[in-house]
Parts: C-alpha cells; structure tokens; sequence
C-alpha cells in the first residue's frame, strides 16, 4: 500500500495533533505544577504553551518549505546524508523510547485502578497489537480515525468537566499574579512531557493534501492548551496546592470526588478510564506510525505494512526498563528534558536554519549564473 | 474464501480473548461499612498497632436480609480485608464501602491515626466520597447497630450525611475533604457519631489537632462554625426570645465574607455573614403583628444578637480552649493575603488563639408564615 494513496486534511491532521499530544502527561500535570511553585500555574501554562506553539511554526514551516517530501529526505537535503542517516536513527530509537515509558505508565495505571490482576505484560502487549494494526495502513486512516475520535473525547470531557465543576471551591486557586519570571522558567520543562507527540507533524508532512496549511496545527496546540488549562482549575480547585502535591496522578483522583445524587453510576472513574484509554492509544499509534515511517525512509523499504511487527519486541523491551513507578517517573524526565527537548526542539530549529540557508544560497547562486 | 474468513474470526473470537479479573458478583461480599477501634487484650490493655476491624456487608440473594458483620484483628485495613479472605468463602470487596467509623482511641495517638488515614487514602477502591465518621464508643458496636428504618447500616449513614435538609449539626464527613483539611494544616474536624438502640445519632465533631485528637465540639457550635465556614445551607432550629415567647427561624446563611483589618498590634479578621429566614410560628393570639415592618424589624436584631453571640462562643471555644484553626482562617489568610501568610505561615498555631475574631451576622427575614 502507498503512503500517498489517500491524503491527510486539514481538519484531520489538527484533530491527530490534539488527540496525540494528550495522554499521560495529563495524569501527572497538575502535581508537576504544584512541585514547582504553589500559585499561578496557568501562566505557567500559557508560557509553555506559547513556547510550543512557537515550535509547531517551525515544524510548519519545514513542511511549506518541503512540501510533499518525508522527512528523511528533508534530513538529507538540509543536513547532508550522513547525518541524516544518524539523526533519523536517534529519531527511532526516541520513537521507542518515548512509545517504551508510554507504554509502561499506561499499563501501570491500568494495572491500579482497572485489571489489578492482569499481568502487565498482557496490558502491554494489547496496546501495542491494537496500534501495530492501525499503524500497517496509511497515515489518511490514522486522520480518518482521529476526526471521528475527537468529537466522542471532548463530548465525554465536557460531560465530566461540568459534573466536577458541581463540588469545586474555586478559591483554592488564590493568590494569583504572584510568580516571578524565574519561577515562570523553572516550570515550563516540566510541562514539555505533556507536549511531546506533537512532532509527528513533521513527519506526517509528506500525507498532508495542503503542505501550506500546515500552520493550523497551532490551533491544536491551542486546543490542547486550552484542556489542559480546564484540567489545572479543576484539579487545583478540588485538592488545593498542598494536597496536590502528594496525589500520585491527581487527575484521576478528581473524578473520584464527584458525587452526583440521583446519577446512574456511582464511579465516575469508569468514564474517566475509558476515556483515558482512547487518548493514550491515540497517542502511541502516531508516535509508532511515525517511527516505522523513518525506518521505512532509511531501509528505502517499499512495504511499510510489514515494517511496523518488528518494532513491537524492542517497544516491549523498552517498557521493561523501569523498576518500578518512581523509576519510571524518573526515566521519563530525564528523557524528556535531555533526549526529547533535542529531537523535538533542537534538530527540527537546525534543519530550518540549514533549509532557510540554503535557499538564500540558492537564490544568490541563480542571480549570480 | 468466506467460510474460511469466518472460521478465522470464531477463532479469534474464543481463542483470543480471556479476562484475569473476572469476578463472579455472588463471590464478593460487598462491604458498606468498617468500624475500626485499637485493639486491646482480655485484660483491659492496649496494643499498639493492632487494630480491631468491624466489617458489614448485606447478604447477597435476599432482598430485606441483615448485614452480615464479621471482625477481625490486624495491623492494617489492607492485610485484615486479606486475612479475611481465608475465613470466608467470598470476596471482600471495598469498592463500594459507604462509611468508615473510627473510634476516639485511634486519633487520641497520632501515629495510629495516621497509619489508619493513610490506609484509606491509598486504597485504590476507596472512593474520597466515602463518609468518615468518630464515635466517642467502640466503633465496633455502631457497625453491629441495625437501624430500624434501613437495614443497612452504612447506607443508613451515608443518607443521613447525603440529605441536604438535615440540621447543620454534623460537618460534611466526606473523607477526601478531611483529607484537603488534614492535608493542609494537620488539623480538622470529624463528625462525631453516637449509638442508639436502634438507630444512630450525628452530631458535633471530634477535633483534630495535628493528627491527634484535642477534643468534642459540641451540637450547637459545630452548627456555627458550619456557618462561619459557608458550609451549610440551612440553620434551622434557632429561635429568638421575643416578648416573652420564643419565636423559631428557619435561617439560609450565605456565603460568608472573610475581611483582614488593617491592624497594627494584631491580626483581626471579620466574618460576615448573610442570612435570609423564615419565621414558622409565634405565640398564639400574641397580636405581635407580623405585619409591621417594625416588628420583623425587632425580630431581626434580636435574631442577630443570639446568632452572632452563639458564634462568638463558638469560635472562642475553638481558638481559646482547643486552640485549632478549623475555621479555615489559616486558609483565608494563605489564599488572599499570602505576603502576611508567609511572615506567620511557620509561627501560626501560636498566633491563632491569640489573633482577634469578630462576626457580623446580617438576617434578613424573607417570610413570616400564615397568621398575623
């Protein structure tokens, strides 16, 4: 089957961006915030997200630049091959890294709340079969799904939003406008977790039917930023900054409060989870979609359908690496802030600078001749 | 080629699919209620770290059947829900357990409170919905109580915490709220629960001073400090004196208003509170003329001075004799004046019993019933 058999619009690939950014990181956020200082932690939001949205321009821009064209050979074209062939291979191995933690956290909030008896290792697995699957067809299919995703997500999200809203003391987001700019700073890395996989962008460039509106994807980011804003209020409404930073995954914890006399089901935490579950498959299929299309772009592989299986036991292995939830929690930050900021924000800043270069040269040559 | 499709798929249907958690309904004992108390010998002594644990569950098939109470001694409600599992042929179950009494020894001695509190936090089936409640006896012989209205007991506590009709007498009981309180400032206040023949009786609350208990607040108080804390929607059963007779005023306080005054020798915080009420009955033949703006007027001072007098003998009780900030001013003062709270934020438990607190209460008398 071709890549480009069915192209990827607009509307789709917003949809793909908001529904892979949002996974795990939302379960963690609002604690991470509180860690870093007791107030204020929508500004910190705000910055982070402006930051990101900056990024996505970047990516944007690449792409309009490109259009058409994998990411791998905007690699060799702006970086020279070789390096190409070694950022593209730090690109897999951070594709499984990042898929490896996901994976992990996943099946150990699953292994918690849901199926304490279940073997992780079949919570594993299952994810990683189901997204195997969706990653065999095209990029159009995983637009295709998302579109049809997203608007079932934010039905139930809104649902949820204003059954918590009912028991919330919104006073417990006082004082405001107390943090300084350092302070701003020390908060953004922490966020970037619940940001990664926005990135697929780039290498979904190729499927997109109109390269040039590739700038929309900061709408995403703004949808993205705009839910994690509700979440924040929410949480820090309903536990305060003290207790909230002894609550291992306040998010879900929130749910657990809501107490709607008259309802027809008493755990709310039900909805929440399957809820959950969707995002968090959304989010490793991408990631995993892209990685087997990087592979597919080095090997110079025609059927990228048999690539993705392979994947699979190095994904597992990688999930296997932590001990245990406070491991795994540190794994993933130090992950996220020394490999992850370089893949996503780095390399993507120098392939611009190096593409914008180029293109100047380019011109000059032309003038010259 | 489709008979081999379909053989594929009933394959992959029966062969391919499997469960690790089923568990059949029949097989769980649902518990509802878990009274815990220390554990003491035969001859009269306490053991440290063993805890007594009371547990009710409704018997399965029947619909009006008992609870079932079994109990158990252990170190922790995790290892005692599994020991348990040896002595029954079901399952014990806390996802859907409704109340937890705790008798008064476990929070005299922080250290079991706080190994007790941590086992119902970290529970991963117990809900923060769940009710926690202290009782002043053994928390044991609450859970073996069978109400005569409603057989089961940890429902029947439960709906009495639920009804939002109920005299303000009781604080919210919510476990995930003691555990913001707890949280917070170490400190909270625990509705207090006590036996009857056949039913059970909320009222007051126990409090808690830095994971230990310092002492009961009694009725009429904690139905003030629910008000002071804009806890409660309803403080029925207040009545004025008035010519003689007493007169009774459903009052509907609102939200109250907590103000810092600017002070340079003390901190001094106003409360405020907003109040609408209704009178439900004067004195027969009185000719009060409930007609006269005037005399709702009297009512309404009158009305005033007993509320705002019971609260200041509620609050003074709180900060004078238990020395606790349950009133929340802790709070008030971290979330809306947080360059003070950082001067007095490590000092606080010894300037609240000395900081001035006074309350404005402002009643407002909506209706005055059917007769003049």
């Amino acid at each position: 089957m071709g890549d480009n058999k069915g192209a990827v619009s607009t509307s789709q690939m917003i949809s793909v961006l908001i529904l892979t950014a949002i996974s795990t990181g939302i379960l963690t956020l609002p604690r991470n915030l509180a860690e870093v200082v007791p107030y204020d932690h929508w500004i910190i939001l705000l910055a982070a997200g402006t930051f990101i949205m900056i990024m996505i321009t970047v990516y944007a821009w690449i792409i309009r630049l490109k259009p058409g064209k994998q990411y791998f050979e905007i690699l060799c074209d702006s970086l020279s091959k070789p390096i190409a062939y070694i950022t593209a291979l730090a690109y897999i191995i951070y594709f499984t890294g990042l898929i490896g933690l996901l994976t992990r956290l996943f099946g150990e909030v699953i292994k918690a709340y849901l199926l304490v008896r279940t073997p992780i290792e079949v919570i594993n697995i299952s994810i990683l079969a189901s997204c195997i699957y969706l990653s065999r067809k095209g990029v159009d299919v995983l637009g295709r799904m998302a579109i049809f995703l997203l608007p079932i997500t934010i039905l139930i999200t809104a649902f949820l939003t204003i059954l918590s809203f009912i028991n919330t003391n919104l006073r417990n987001l006082l004082p405001v406008f107390q943090i300084t700019f350092t302070e701003v700073l020390q908060g953004i890395p922490v966020t970037l977790l619940s940001f990664l996989g926005l990135e697929v962008l780039l290498f979904f460039g190729a499927d997109l039917e109109k390269p040039k509106e590739s700038i929309w994807a900061t709408i995403a980011v703004a949808a993205v930023v705009l839910f994690y804003l509700l979440v924040i209020i929410l949480t820090f409404a309903q536990f305060g900054t003290i207790q909230m930073r002894s609550l291992i995954w306040p998010t879900l914890d929130l749910f657990d409060t809501v107490e709607i006399p008259g309802l027809f089901i008493e755990n709310l935490q039900v909805i929440v989870m399957g809820t959950w579950v969707v995002t968090v498959f959304t989010t490793i299929a991408p990631l995993y979609m892209a990685g087997v299309i990087t592979a597919k772009s080095i090997m110079n592989f025609r059927d990228r359908a048999s690539l993705s299986a392979p994947f699979l036991p190095f994904i597992y292995f990688a999930s296997l690496i932590p001990k245990n939830l406070a491991h795994l929690y540190r794994i993933t930050s130090k992950f996220t802030i020394y490999f992850a900021s370089v893949m996503v924000f780095a390399v993507p800043l120098i392939v611009l600078i190096s593409l914008l270069i180029r293109a100047k040269l380019g011109k000059e040559a032309k003038t010259n001749a | 080629m489709h008979k081999k499709a379909i053989v594929s798929m009933l394959v992959i249907l029966f062969l391919l699919t499997g469960c690790w958690d089923k568990v059949e309904i029949e097989e769980r004992a649902h518990i509802s209620a878990v009274g815990i108390d220390m554990y003491s010998t035969p001859d009269g002594e306490d053991v440290p770290n063993r805890y007594t644990f009371t547990f009710a569950f409704p018997e399965n098939k029947k619909d009006n059947a008992k609870d079932i109470i079994v109990a158990s001694v252990g170190e922790n409600l995790y290892s005692v829900s599994r020991i348990m599992a040896s002595r029954s042929n079901k399952e014990f179950f806390l996802g859907h357990l409704r109340t937890v009494v705790i008798g008064v020894d476990i929070a005299k001695d922080p250290k079991s409170f706080r190994q007790i509190l941590d086992g119902i936090e970290n529970n991963e089936f117990l809900s923060r919905r769940v009710v926690l409640a202290i009782t002043e006896d053994s928390a044991g012989e609450i859970i073996k109580i069978v109400p005569s209205m409603e057989n089961k007991l940890g429902e029947f506590i439960a709906e009495i915490f639920r009804r939002p009709d109920r005299i303000p007498r009781i604080v919210g009981g919510s476990v995930g709220d003691i555990f913001t309180d707890l949280h917070e400032s170490g400190n909270t206040l625990i509705p207090k629960i006590i036996p009857g023949e056949t039913d059970v009786k909320v009222a007051g609350g126990g409090i808690i001073n830095n994971y230990e208990f310092r002492g009961w607040l009694g009725e009429e108080e904690t139905a003030h400090l629910l008000v002071l804390k804009g806890e409660t929607k309803c403080l029925c059963g207040m009545t004025v004196e008035y010519k003689d007779h007493s007169i009774p005023v459903a009052l509907r306080p609102k939200k109250p208003k907590f103000r810092l005054i600017e002070d340079e020798d003390n901190i001094k915080i106003l409360i405020e509170v907003e109040m609408e009420g209704d009178v439900k009955q004067t004195y027969f033949e009185a000719h009060d003329d409930m007609l006269e703006v005037e005399t709702i007027g009297k009512i309404e001072n009158k009305m005033e001075e007993v509320t705002e007098q019971r609260a200041r003998a509620a609050i003074d009780k709180i900060q004078k004799r238990f020395e606790t900030d349950i009133i929340g001013i802790g709070r008030y003062l971290r979330q809306s004046h947080y360059k003070l709270w950082k001067e007095i934020e490590d000092d606080w438990e010894e300037i609240f019993p000395n900081i001035d607190i006074d309350v404005n209460m402002d009643i407002k008398i909506r209706r005055i019933g059917l007769i003049r």
